[in-house]
């Protein structure tokens, strides 16, 4: 839901108050605002932006380092292997925790197969200030979903805004463009991951490629760069 | 052999192999394409930053004078360290060098110094006594792979683009006084280097079967061996190293020397152009240096000087920029002007074009007229100064000479005959000449100074005005 008192794309330091809390409605912060005192303050600076999907408000600002937020999906790397979890790097203060049941069909016996270096797409389920994070490859009804182990493909690694900037709904113009004549399946994590995966090692590398230079480019000048290289490579071979 | 810890994830080292059996790398490279490599150089003649990629290293030089080893009595020394700084990349901790740092400078201590590229009896000063001690550091400022050849070629290009200060030793009876002259006194001294060690570092895939040149962060943790060759133009090895990973057969490592070799001269060429454009920004700033310190010191010859610029003693600098500070005192600091100068300034402005008109018709020689010399006050002035502000200077305008209040003594009227505020292109045959007589390439005398001034007035700035 949208309430039209939210100033949306509007330009905030930390602690600025943005606006004060509404009487009635509901209202979902996403990273980068907190309440405090009956207003909606910032975390950091940034640009105010809603989702268009849930109405979530979030702070859109230019930063690689990934502070966990409840509720995220992000792509994590496993590092460590316990006996109940796997300790998986998600490119934030701490390493997070991923329950080995947390896995679609899992069960004491049946044990998911991952070892240190897999690349996982997980939820966050919990993220607190002092605690680690704690992950999950399910959702509430214990279906996957597409989290999961992901096998293969290569990782970019880009900042938390142009990750949210991917996941917009519609997709951005880079991504239109790189779909009209390419094949490829893609993840993206919200912690500056994304995950490619195509059919042949040049499609990959070009899409890794366009993505991080894209990163200092409007939306227009990506897509002429997407089409450009699409069109080299489709000439040179 | 890998310098970093971090992880690479199982999907990205499969990804690197299949993508290698295509030839094709993550970076859209191929297998023998390397990373660009840029440089730049400080002001102060003693560092430079390299970046190769998003690799970046940045190397300082630092001079001192001490006693040499007791062995060694005619060898100055030469120490290098490698700092791996912790914004470089997540894995490096900041404190005492680590196990990686150690083998850098070993590294490019091979290189450099025991292939004996550097002169270390050229950094004598006095026998036994004192010598130059050499302390190159470099910074490791962003990891972005390939830290061996992004090392040694910054700590190179450091090395070339240093300047040691002159030295005087003098002695009277028993004690030997050593004086070491500041860079606005006396033009320090490039180091004497024989030769030009480039390193170019290999990484193995496969068994050894496929290698790639010039390694990024990922290639370097997905591959299973790599070699470092310096090699110089001259087609020398000057150092080999392979510590660790995966064998290579005699024809492997010939074929990496040949690619080596064709790297460095490459490399060779790319370091030469780089420092000759640090080189025009040098001298710029070192007239700029001078004319400021002209500025501040007392024209007391300037009547007596006949308007010869003869050589380079930095007296005569001083004073042939203080000349070129009353020719163009003016355009210099319009801003400063406040109204009572520019009242005096009115009064002989009419009178000015006179005797400038009638200088024209003197010597024959020498002659600038001050707008040409505006516009290019900054370069030729340098050279030129002289032969302008001599000339003619009828006595009202003599007085206003004790006029200091701005630090420095404007003669001629404003902005009426000057009428650029920017200073224009530098040309860089004017710099050339600029140079060779700060440096007192020979003692020119007046045939050559002519030239030159009939060289700046053949030039672009004539039209301009």
């Amino acid at each position: 839901m949208t309430d039209l008192d939210v100033p949306v794309g509007q330009v905030v330091g930390p602690g600025d108050v943005v606006f004060p809390i509404p009487d009635s409605g509901q209202l979902r912060l996403g990273p980068g605002l907190t309440t405090q005192d009956g207003h909606v303050k910032s975390l950091k600076a940034g640009l105010l932006q809603q989702q268009t999907k849930s109405g979530q408000l979030w702070l859109a600002g230019k930063q690689k380092r990934y502070i966990p937020c409840d509720g995220d999906a992000i792509i994590g790397y496993i590092t460590e292997r316990h006996a109940e979890n796997f300790v998986v790097d998600i490119n934030g203060p701490f390493s997070a925790l991923l329950p080995q049941l947390s896995f679609e069909g899992a069960t004491k016996r049946n044990r998911p197969n991952l070892k240190a270096g897999d690349v996982v797409y997980a939820r966050i389920a919990t993220a607190s200030r002092d605690m680690e994070p704690v992950l999950t490859c399910v959702d509430a009804a214990g279906r996957a979903g597409g989290l999961g182990h992901l096998k293969e493909g290569a990782l970019a690694s880009v900042s938390t805004a142009t990750a949210r900037k991917l996941l917009s709904n519609p997709p951005p113009p880079v991504i239109e463009a790189l779909g009209s004549s390419l094949q490829f399946e893609m993840a993206v994590g919200v912690n500056g991951r994304v995950w490619i995966e195509a059919p042949s090692p040049t499609t990959v590398v070009l899409i890794l490629n366009v993505l991080q230079n894209s990163e200092k480019l409007t939306d227009a000048q990506a897509k002429i760069l997407a089409y450009r290289m699409i069109n080299l490579t489709a000439s040179a071979s | 052999m890998t310098y970093n810890d971090d992880f690479i994830t199982i999907n990205d080292k499969s990804f690197i192999l299949k993508a290698l059996k295509d030839e094709v790398r993550v970076d859209g490279r191929k297998l023998y394409d390397y990373r660009k490599l840029k440089f730049s150089f400080s002001l102060d003649d003693c560092s430079c930053t390299l970046a190769m990629g998003s690799t970046r290293v940045m190397s300082v030089v630092a001079a001192s004078l001490e006693s040499p080893f007791p062995d060694r009595p005619n060898e100055g020394s030469i120490r290098f360290n490698v700092e791996l700084s912790p914004m470089a990349s997540p894995f490096f901790e900041a404190g005492r060098p680590g196990e990686e740092a150690i083998e850098l400078a070993r590294l490019v201590e091979r290189g450099l110094r025991q292939s004996h590229a550097i002169d270390q009896e050229a950094l004598c000063v006095l026998a036994g006594r004192k010598v130059w001690a050499l302390r190159v550091d470099c910074h490791v400022l962003d990891h972005g792979g390939n830290l061996v050849d992004a090392c040694c070629l910054a700590a190179l290009a450091a090395l070339m683009a240093f300047r040691k200060p002159e030295v005087t030793v003098g002695g009277h009876g028993g004690s030997t006084e050593i004086k070491v002259h500041a860079a606005e006194e006396k033009e320090p001294l490039p180091l004497t280097i024989h030769h030009l060690p480039i390193a170019v570092t290999f990484g193995f895939f496969e068994d050894g079967n496929t290698l790639v040149v010039d390694p990024s962060l990922k290639e370097e943790a997905a591959m299973q061996g790599s070699a470092t060759i310096m090699v110089n133009p001259n087609r020398e090895v000057c150092a080999v190293h392979k510590a660790g990973g995966v064998g290579l057969s005699s024809s492997q490592l010939f074929r990496c020397v040949r690619l080596a070799s064709a790297r460095a001269d490459e490399v060779v060429a790319l370091l030469k152009s780089a420092l000759d454009q640090h080189e025009v920004a040098r001298v710029q700033a070192r007239v700029r240096r001078h004319r400021e310190s002209a500025a501040n010191t007392s024209p007391a010859v300037q009547q007596e000087e006949t308007g010869i610029f003869t050589g380079a003693t930095s007296v005569r600098d001083d004073l042939a920029l203080q000349e070129l500070r009353e020719e163009l005192g003016l355009a210099e600091s319009e801003d400063e002007i406040d109204a009572e100068d520019t009242a005096m300034y009115e009064e002989v402005e009419v009178k000015q074009e006179n005797p400038l008109s009638s200088a024209e018709g003197q010597q024959g020689s020498l002659q600038q007229t001050p707008a040409p010399l505006a516009s290019s006050r900054n370069q030729s002035g340098a050279g030129t100064s002289a032969h302008g502000a001599k000339l003619t200077t009828p006595p009202q305008i003599r007085n206003l000479n004790k006029d200091k209040k701005n630090g420095h003594t404007s003669v001629l009227p404003k902005a009426q005959t000057y009428t650029v505020k920017r200073l224009p292109e530098v040309k860089y045959y004017e710099l050339e000449a600029i140079a060779a007589v700060i440096a007192g390439a020979g003692q020119k005398d007046n045939e050559e100074v002519r030239d030159l001034s009939d060289a700046v007035k053949e030039g672009p700035y004539r039209k301009k005005k």
